[in-house]
């Protein structure tokens, strides 16, 4: 057995190769022997880059032993959804018809990991075009769930989630348009941030649906999310969103010593969810109240009218996208998304518009539950994780009852612009990942993490050494 | 409106299982989206982008 190449925390290994007691090139190197391992089983990636990576953790370790570091993530691995350009490497998106791309130049979230000091291992797989809930992904294989490789590792960010939790690397990046962090990081065990959209720039990434893309990271622990997020964050005169909020500075937040929770209730947050979830939700919200939140209900009337109008602008911009960007070629993509794309062109102008004048009401209300608590809390995906065998487009149509299910909870927060955020709290009896998600004011992911952090505590989880 | 006829004025060409699956899909859409139809917007209730949107 391979043992999992990474099991401390980001500011602990920065700390360890500062202090050149960690060789970045030993670290490297104990992921690809990881990756090598698990990877026939996983499907995790689809390009590992074990000679760039090599070659840019010996600079690393140079640059450590001259006391010479770029940053907080000097010398660690990180994995890249394949969905970022990286310059030099493929960006296939996971789409055959992609395969001979190259990008020219960094995309502004890799090329600030690169600036902290990263090493970038690997570009890791998804669903095809980020468009769908489960990496099963008929050109580069399905993710399988480290926990129980018969399973889904969800999407469509899955093999950066299968990477983290399978300890093949220290962090990833994945991108959230309707749960794309959150549902593989449920499911794997992990924590996945996706931050307020406009935090952090969509420059050099292929797009899903402008409205709701975007970017954030994988990772063990809350407080590795919040150091990654610091990096990742700020203004890019390339992506005109990110000219409302500034940098993250408060990586490490204090936890809060009071805060009040919102549990999300009504039909869309309470119906469908299976038990043992709910019964996790449960505890987690007796482990807030007991680390000293007031846990209360509250409603946002209009959430499951914001559904349909969330589904309406998302498939509409990615049949936009798509159209233009690959005309004629619709049947060279997978059966499921083929599919979805022709979905969307079918949705009217008036739809759209309407659309997002639904969104304008369920922003407002959503603003209006967040004055009176600082957070929001329900389940990030209400099933555990389907068996591959079951959603995979090439044995039937069980993929479509379980798209709905799978980002029934996530896409709400891809609505309203919220930071939100998934973390681990227990197991299912068949030892499963169950994950909730919290969600703060846009811009507040201060207040997001330092609360996570408080729950994550309670939880006590840590993520187990996984078979190869 | 016929889907077969609205993709083909956007030049999409599916074959007919496709095709079959995306007005399934736009069926169970339309029932979807009647929350949306049956929703009360307001003269004043703007489009998100136009005041709200990024948050």
């Amino acid at each position: 057995m391979v043992l999992a190449a990474v099991k401390d925390d980001l500011a602990a290994l920065a700390t360890a190769i500062r202090a050149c007691r960690l060789s970045p090139v030993d670290l490297v190197a104990r992921c690809l022997r990881r990756i090598q391992a698990t990877e026939p089983g996983l499907h995790a990636f689809i390009h590992v880059d074990g000679e760039g990576a090599l070659a840019a953790a010996r600079q690393r370790e140079q640059e450590a032993r001259r006391g010479e570091i770029r940053g907080p993530l000097h010398g660690i691995p990180i994995a890249v959804k394949d969905l970022f350009d990286q310059a030099g490497l493929p960006t296939t998106a996971g789409a055959a018809i992609r395969r001979s791309h190259r990008a020219a130049e960094h995309a502004t979230a890799v090329r600030r990991l690169l600036d902290a000091g990263a090493v970038v291992i690997g570009k890791t797989n998804l669903h095809e075009f980020a468009f769908g809930v489960t990496s099963i992904n008929p050109h580069f294989g399905a993710v399988a769930n480290p926990w129980d490789r018969e399973r889904i590792a969800g999407g469509s960010s899955g093999g950066s989630g299968a990477a983290v939790a399978a300890g093949m690397c220290a962090a990833a990046l994945g991108t959230d348009t309707g749960g794309s962090i959150r549902i593989p990081a449920a499911l794997c065990g992990i924590v996945g941030l996706k931050p307020t959209l406009g935090r952090v720039s969509r420059h050099g990434v292929v797009p899903l649906a402008w409205s709701f893309d975007t970017v954030g990271p994988m990772a063990r622990t809350v407080r590795d999310a919040g150091l990654l997020l610091s990096v990742l964050a700020g203004p890019d005169p390339n992506d005109p969103l990110t000219v409302h909020y500034g940098p993250f500075t408060a990586a490490l937040p204090a936890p809060p010593s009071s805060f009040r929770v919102g549990r999300l209730r009504g039909p869309l947050f309470d119906e469908g969810l299976d038990d043992q979830v709910g019964a996790a939700l449960e505890r987690a919200c007796d482990l807030l109240a007991r680390a000293g939140g007031r846990v209360t209900s509250v409603t946002v009337e209009t959430a499951a009218a914001g559904q349909a109008a969330q589904t309406a602008i998302l498939f509409a911009e990615a049949s936009a996208y798509h159209l233009r960007a690959y005309p004629g070629r619709l049947a060279e993509y997978g059966a499921d998304v083929r599919e979805l794309l022709a979905a969307g062109a079918t949705i009217p102008a008036t739809a759209y518009v309407d659309a997002q004048r639904v969104q304008g009401v369920v922003v407002a209300q959503t603003r209006r539950v967040l004055e009176e608590v600082d957070l929001l809390i329900c389940a990030a995906v209400p099933i555990p994780a389907p068996r591959i065998d079951e959603v995979d487009p090439a044995r039937g149509d069980g993929w479509r009852r379980a798209r709905g299910p799978l980002s029934r909870l996530t896409r709400f927060f891809n609505l309203t612009g919220l930071p939100a955020l998934s973390l681990p709290v227990g197991r299912t009896r068949e030892g499963l990942p169950i994950g909730v998600q919290l969600a703060s004011a846009p811009g507040n992911e201060a207040r997001l993490l330092g609360v996570a952090a408080v729950l994550e505590a309670a939880v006590d989880w840590t993520l187990p050494e996984l078979a190869d | 409106m016929d889907v077969q006829r609205l993709l083909a004025e956007q030049q999409i060409l599916v074959d007919d299982e496709t095709l079959r699956a995306v007005e399934e899909w736009r069926r169970a859409w339309l029932r979807e989206w009647e929350r949306v139809r049956a929703f009360d917007l307001r003269d004043e209730d703007l489009p998100a982008p136009l005041w709200c949107w990024p948050p």
